[in-house]
């Protein structure tokens, strides 16, 4: 009798082991590569996976449109994606931002040769134009949009892949103006910056969301955010978060992202799913 | 220059050849192929580079441009001085910002077109700086000159201790030998190693030296026995009554020995350079002999020439010369003896023996006369003593009557006055009539005479009374000296062109003490008084004269008591 009532604690146990931990997929745009990513983002992840009890694994993609077709096939349980892409994850999932960078918003900005003769992104109508990758928020997606709308360019896009061969192009004169965000502009050698201006930037919007496949619990997710809003305080996880970047952490909704849908960057975008 | 810098020569200008071509052209080839594979590597690494840069150049992506090349440069950084990457319209995309182009002597330029789809969509530049690779090469080559020459170098040494200790040396030491031999030392040690022609060579130079030294030898001998005999030549030459002159073709005298200058009574210098001929009187006799090298008839032979002093008296020479070739030169030897004063005497003698031959021939002429009358009793009856001193006295007249003419006979034959009557005569004739007329002297003596003729024509040119004269002495010596009945044989016969008499007899014979002087005047077996047999000495000395005047010979064969053979020959006639 004893020995029985051992058994059913036993299984008890491992039933209660079965049913409390799980694997949670989070999915981060590759906006730098594998490594750098993993760096970036593993001290959070073990984070979670300390807190919760669960296990969030990072999993990575090749490239951005990879990436894309990932999130919008809701591969991830947790994302970290660009604000459009946020957009059409909401549409084709049902992805609800949890958390996002409160301490800075996303524009792109146009730059030039410092001695270039054009004064104002006016002067691109016709021309060719260098952006990163055609579904580059700030860089390609704002930009093509504000060009058009807001200064009548219609521009030739030369989506020249990184931002960093943007700023090239434009150095070399291969493109008279290019697109990129101040993030890389900024990281780019004093060499090519002195050598550039920026010429325009776009429209704000809020920056990158952390967001929750709906099969998420919501309980989990109200805890994710918790907890990370409260590591988000100390000094730990401030660096932590500085890294991705994220300057001040705080709470998303899809409400920070609706100006999007009223851009129009569904013109621009060149996706595996369209909105 | 010497032997040794000879057989080290080909070796130098051999180092010298390798040298310059490694230097001048194998150094230049090599440094030609580096580069050229260096030009091949690096523009195989920039064909690789140019097809990676493809899609960054289609898509623009110029950071991925910019990150390949960069790494590339990193990669390459020793020596990869600069990177160009140009598209299609010339515009620079790599570097950032343009460079200087670099210039020096071991940059390679490559270019490389970036083509895809057969459209060239840029170029890659590439300035190489080959100078580390181009150095290594050129020490590879300085190596491989210094390890040449090293390598000629040792082979140098080699090969010079080689020639030195094969070649040289013992050339030196034939050398050494042949300077030696022209000194005249024989005997420098020779060391022979080995088969080659070296070691033969001084093989031959002993045997050639051995076969000098005996030469040598010889000659020293053979000089000194010539010295010996030109000194006894010259002893002689000088010490000899006779003069001996030496001309040439034309009869000039090139060399004369004292006792000719001084039978010329001429100094040796003024004798030197004179015609012989201007020496004498009778030219015509040696004329053509010493002035025409066709009529040499009396070379050889002793002639009579007349010539004079300085001082004018007269000079007769007995002259005999020879020719004699000399270095390719016809020369004279004259040998001139000065027989004036025998002459002198010869004629006084002959005179002398004239005079009183004819003086002593008169008288007794008249003795023999008053002798014979007296012996047969025309001054009345004679006493028997008295005759038999006549009878003696008589003999001695007929003897002495004999001796006159012979003395007489030999005096005209040695003056050259005797006349000779020749005339065809047939020998066995003459003969016949000479055996008759010695019968009664043969039969006195109870000697035989037989005479054999073995030719049937023995006709010759004869003076009949002097052969007749010969044959009687020839036949009174054969019965004088035979014995009783004994027969003396009187043999005519022919011998090739020659008609041969024999006078043959086995008497006493004639001893060999005397054959040599047989034929000389008053030469008989006994010169004693008491001789047993008569004559004058004069017979066979005048039959032997008279023979060789007649063109014959008159010789003998003769043993003691075995009898003697006189032989006469005359050529036919």
């Amino acid at each position: 009798m004893a020995r029985v009532t051992l058994f059913l604690l036993m299984l008890l146990a491992l039933s209660t082991v079965d049913a409390k931990q799980h694997t949670f997929t989070v999915g981060v745009v590759p906006q730098y590569d594998t490594r750098e990513l993993h760096e970036i983002w593993q001290p959070i992840l073990h984070y979670l996976n300390e807190k919760s009890g669960h296990h969030f694994v990072l999993k990575g993609a090749p490239n951005i449109p990879a990436f894309e077709e990932a999130l919008l096939a809701g591969e991830f349980d947790f994302a970290y994606t660009n604000p459009y892409l946020m957009l059409l994850a909401n549409q084709k999932q049902g992805y609800q931002p949890l958390l996002r960078d409160v301490g800075r918003t996303l524009y792109g900005i146009l730059v030039v040769t410092k001695d270039s003769l054009i004064k104002s992104p006016a002067e691109l109508n016709g021309k060719r134009v260098a952006f990163p990758a055609p579904n580059a928020l700030g860089a390609s997606l704002l930009m093509q949009a504000d060009l058009l709308d807001r200064f009548n360019s219609r521009v030739t896009p030369r989506f020249v892949k990184t931002h960093d061969s943007v700023y090239l192009n434009v150095l070399l004169q291969q493109t008279p103006a290019g697109g990129g965000v101040q993030k890389t502009f900024k990281h780019q050698p004093q060499k090519i910056t002195d050598e550039l201006r920026i010429l325009y930037k776009t429209r704000e919007v809020a920056p990158h969301p952390i967001a929750a496949h709906p099969r998420v619990d919501v309980q989990l997710q109200q805890q994710v955010v918790r907890w990370l809003l409260a590591w988000g305080e100390t000094k730990e996880g401030s660096e932590a978060f500085n890294k991705i970047p994220i300057n001040r952490l705080g709470k998303a909704t899809m409400h920070d992202y609706q100006p999007l849908l009223d851009m129009g960057l569904e013109r621009f975008y060149q996706g595996v799913e369209q909105p | 220059m010497k032997l040794q810098s000879k057989l080290l020569m080909p070796v130098l200008i051999g180092v010298a050849i390798l040298t310059v071509i490694v230097h001048f052209y194998w150094g230049p080839s090599l440094l030609k192929d580096k580069r050229q594979l260096l030009l091949d590597q690096h523009s195989e690494v920039l064909d690789i580079l140019a097809q990676g840069l493809v899609p960054s150049l289609l898509s623009g992506d110029l950071a991925t441009l910019h990150a390949t090349l960069d790494q590339q440069m990193v990669t390459h950084k020793k020596n990869w001085l600069s990177l160009h990457v140009h598209n299609s319209e010339q515009q620079r995309l790599y570097p950032l910002f343009p460079s200087e182009t670099p210039e020096g002597k071991y940059l390679l330029s490559i270019k490389q077109q970036i083509i895809w789809n057969g459209d060239s969509l840029g170029e890659l530049s590439l300035i190489v700086d080959s100078r580390s690779e181009i150095e290594k090469e050129l020490d590879r080559i300085q190596q491989l000159e210094w390890v040449s020459m090293l390598i000629f170098f040792l082979i140098s040494i080699i090969s010079l201790l080689w020639q030195k200790l094969f070649i040289l040396r013992p050339i030196q030491q034939l050398q050494q030998a042949a300077e030696h031999l022209g000194k005249g030392n024989y005997g420098h040690p020779l060391t022979v190693r080995g088969n080659d022609e070296v070691a033969n060579l001084t093989r031959v130079f002993e045997t050639m030296r051995n076969h000098l030294l005996k030469t040598n030898q010889e000659l020293q001998e053979a000089a000194f026995q010539a010295r010996e005999s030109e000194y006894r030549q010259r002893t002689v030459l000088e010490n000899i009554a006779d003069g001996i002159l030496t001309t040439d073709q034309s009869g000039t005298i090139i060399s004369a020995n004292p006792a000719a200058t001084e039978i010329f009574s001429l100094p040796h210098q003024q004798l030197i350079g004179m015609e012989l001929l201007s020496l004498l009187n009778s030219k015509k006799d040696i004329s053509t002999s010493l002035t025409d090298g066709d009529s040499i008839s009396d070379v050889g032979s002793r002639i009579e020439v007349e010539s004079e002093k300085p001082d004018g008296s007269a000079l007769i020479l007995e002259m005999a010369y020879n020719s004699l070739e000399l270095d390719g030169l016809q020369l004279f030897t004259v040998i001139v003896r000065d027989i004036t004063e025998s002459k002198r005497i010869e004629r006084m003698k002959s005179e002398f023996v004239s005079t009183v031959s004819h003086e002593l021939r008169t008288p007794l002429t008249s003795i023999r006369g008053s002798l014979g009358l007296v012996v047969a009793g025309v001054a009345g009856e004679i006493p028997d003593k008295a005759m038999n001193l006549l009878q003696l006295a008589s003999n001695n007249v007929e003897r002495l009557g004999v001796l006159i003419n012979d003395l007489l006979d030999m005096q005209k034959i040695e003056s050259g006055e005797l006349e000779f009557n020749l005339s065809r005569q047939s020998l066995a004739q003459l003969l016949g009539k000479a055996i008759n007329d010695n019968e009664g002297f043969a039969q006195q003596h109870q000697v035989a005479l037989k005479l054999q003729l073995l030719v049937e024509d023995s006709t010759v040119m004869m003076d009949e009374t002097r052969f007749a004269q010969v044959m009687s002495n020839l036949l009174s010596n054969a019965i004088k000296f035979s014995d009783n009945g004994s027969t003396v044989k009187v043999v005519l016969e022919s011998q090739k062109e020659q008609l041969v008499v024999s006078v043959i007899d086995q008497g006493v014979g004639i001893p060999a003490e005397f054959h040599q002087k047989l034929f000389d005047k008053f030469t008989q077996h006994d010169a004693s008084d008491t001789r047993s047999v008569g004559g004058t000495g004069l017979g066979l000395s005048i039959s032997k004269s008279l023979v060789e005047r007649l063109n014959g010979e008159l010789d003998f064969v003769s043993r003691e008591g075995k009898g003697t053979t006189f032989t006469i020959r005359f050529p036919r006639g």
